[in-house]
């Protein structure tokens, strides 16, 4: 009813990290957007500054980081312009977020109940009573498939398991209904079994409420299991973008295909795994236009000067030689 | 007459239990079983890789091999020589055939010493080499071995990326010739493309030394990649064992084909969550709780490891029914 209804338009934006006392680019020049109800990964290595598209999103940015440009809509609004007294009116309401570490996102010496309930008094004024509130917390704990949702209510943090405080992190930031989920690696350090089980749970509260998520990992198979739409980051910029099947399974980008090919499996023992040579260049030593440049195969003097955006369909690639798309088996 | 070469390590009924937290200040205490009576073998030049979730006693495992902890009961053949009666004088020389390597090489290496003192250490340390000139000299010529040269050896660790101080790592465990490697999660920190320029690096460096290499991880992709043969490990116990190629093929546990759904090798239900920090006991299957196929048997003994075809070893009540 409500599809490709505009929820979140990033435009342009760009994010500098101090470097050895200087500011340099550490998201370049990013511009996406999700529709309601949509579901869109966002793959990169670590340093691709997957996690400050994130916390620019959320105006969570740290306060040495700038935000040096762009745009950032979320139904009309443009939060860039907001004040933080504005901008409170959004985070932790219409948009939350949660990370990777549930241990260091609870605090250890205040009970799960105590902590769900400042939650309630900040962002969910309309329930008044005690009783009702509690009532509201049992629910949503119980949303989220915590058995005896009252004994966990009163357990301090470390008296969980790492997959039951990622789903009690979970219960709370869907307490205040929010429209857009920020998931920075939420699975990352959760063993593989728990893992599948917090995806599924991610996927069930989504449909369920209409949530529009912003999934961030460095797991391409969390992202294929759980995401419509896929983004690649690679330093900063956004190298391929697609529907999921088209972009895991087609890439264009040298880089993506070189990730996918690098992925270990039972099918390629004894193989050599394909892979760039180098890693990810430290922040003073990115180039424009291409990024990407120092370590590709495909490489010739125009990518030194100048990058072209390749499109089919709806899967674009940020390549001058993009890939003819061959089919990659994982 | 010949006798057949004993297995590099063989592990006999091996023990380790921990104290286990009290939950009342009158509670008698307890112990946690972090591995419960563990058997098996590894032969030279074998990758065995061990899996399981994390708390399942993986590491507990290794670090014993490693004589790291001592365990409450068992036997540990090394060639054939049971290592742990010995005192750590005695040990010495045995502790030079196993080396082991870590998840966070950040935390191994000393902060304070460039790489070339941080690759002295073992040498001096296992008096290996006449003096310090050919030591340095022996280290140089090592370097190219695992894609590092000269000009990193003035370096402190805090200038090099994860990659590069893994391989700074697996050069210093591998500078002894050691009989066995025990990698443990040693890629489970790095990113996609540093974590295959590893994964290729101990595979060249395993075909080069006809290396035996303990594996553990929790990826199963990479362990189905790499090992040889894969040991399943699940509250302290033995669940599942078979060569690479007959696991995924023909899982038999039920907790084995759980892990592999989850990671997508498999058909089959999705394990439920469940596993806490409780007192393994003696009297039961350690998976019969979560088990779906879990009879009166399975909660009242614990199933013995039965030896299948080709090697493939299984503890389950389920398998011996034939069900």
């Amino acid at each position: 009813m409500q599809q490709n209804k505009e929820l979140c338009r990033v435009e342009h934006i760009s994010v500098s990290v101090p470097y050895v006392g200087k500011y340099y680019p550490a998201v370049h020049d990013l511009s996406f957007r999700m529709n309601v109800g949509d579901s869109v990964g966002l793959i990169g290595e670590s340093g691709s500054g997957k996690s400050l598209t994130a916390q620019a999103i959320a105006g969570l940015l740290p306060e040495q980081v700038q935000r040096s440009s762009g745009h950032i809509y979320f139904d009309g609004i443009d939060l860039t312009q907001l004040t933080e007294e504005e901008l409170r009116a959004y985070r932790g309401f219409d948009i939350t977020m949660v990370f990777q570490d549930s241990a260091t996102s609870l605090n250890p010496l205040l009970t799960i109940g105590y902590q769900m309930r400042e939650v309630l008094l900040l962002h969910c004024r309309e329930i008044q009573g005690k009783a009702a509130q509690e009532q509201h917390l049992i629910a949503s704990l119980e949303e989220v498939g915590l058995d005896r949702p009252r004994e966990v209510l009163q357990k301090y943090p470390h008296q969980l398991s790492g997959g039951q405080r990622q789903r009690v992190m979970l219960a709370m930031v869907m307490l205040p209904k929010p429209r857009l989920l920020l998931a920075d690696e939420p699975t990352t350090a959760l063993d593989l079994t728990t893992q599948q089980q917090i995806l599924t749970l991610i996927r069930n509260l989504q449909q369920k409420h209409e949530l529009t998520l912003l999934m961030i990992s460095h797991n391409i198979q969390v992202v294929r299991s759980l995401c419509e739409r896929t983004m690649v980051l690679y330093a900063g910029q956004i190298v391929e973008s697609g529907p999921t099947n088209e972009v895991l399974t087609h890439p264009m980008h040298p880089y993506t295909l070189a990730l996918l090919d690098s992925k270990p499996s039972f099918q390629r023992k004894g193989q050599t795994l394909e892979m760039v040579e180098g890693m990810v260049p430290p922040l003073d030593q990115r180039q424009v236009p291409c990024n990407f440049a120092p370590r590709c195969p495909f490489r010739t003097e125009v990518c030194d000067r100048e990058i072209h955006e390749f499109h089919r369909g709806e899967h674009s690639v940020l390549c001058n030689y993009p890939r003819s798309g061959k089919a990659v088996s994982v | 007459m010949m006798t057949t070469q004993p297995p590099l390590i063989r592990l006999q009924d091996v023990l380790k239990t921990y104290a286990a937290p009290k939950t009342s200040l009158f509670d008698s205490p307890q112990r946690f079983i972090a591995v419960n009576h563990l058997d098996f073998e590894m032969q030279k030049g074998e990758v065995l890789g061990l899996i399981g979730e994390s708390g399942c006693g993986k590491t507990t495992t290794a670090r014993i091999i490693a004589r790291l902890l001592k365990p409450d009961s068992g036997k540990i053949f090394l060639n054939g020589t049971d290592i742990l009666p010995l005192d750590d004088y005695d040990f010495r020389p045995f502790r030079r055939q196993i080396q082991m390597i870590f998840q966070d090489p950040q935390q191994v290496l000393n902060p304070s010493l460039t790489i070339e003192q941080i690759l002295m250490e073992p040498l001096i340390g296992f008096h290996i080499l006449r003096n310090d000139k050919e030591r340095r000299e022996f280290i140089r010529l090592e370097l190219p071995d695992v894609g590092l040269d000269n000009t990193y050896l003035p370096r402190y660790p805090h200038q090099l990326s994860g990659g590069q101080r893994q391989r700074v790592a697996i050069l210093s465990a591998l500078l002894v010739k050691p009989a066995l490697l025990i990698a443990d999660e040693v890629v489970s920190a790095l990113d996609l493309s540093i974590q295959a320029q590893i994964l290729n690096l101990l595979q060249t460096l395993r075909e080069k030394h006809q290396l035996s290499m303990l594996f553990i991880s929790h990826d199963l992709h990479v362990v189905s990649w790499l090992a040889d043969r894969i040991l399943v490990m699940y509250r302290g116990s033995l669940v599942e064992e078979a060569t690479t190629e007959e696991l995924l093929r023909n899982p038999i546990h039920p907790y084995t084909q759980s892990l592999l759904a989850a990671a997508d090798l498999f058909e089959g239900n999705l394990p439920t969550e469940g596993i806490g920090w409780g007192v393994a006991s003696d009297l039961c299957c350690p998976y019969a709780e979560l088990c779906p196929q879990s009879t009166e048997l399975c909660r009242s003994q614990r199933p013995p490891v039965q030896v299948l075809a080709n090697g493939h070893r299984v503890a389950c009540h389920c398998r011996q029914k034939g069900v």
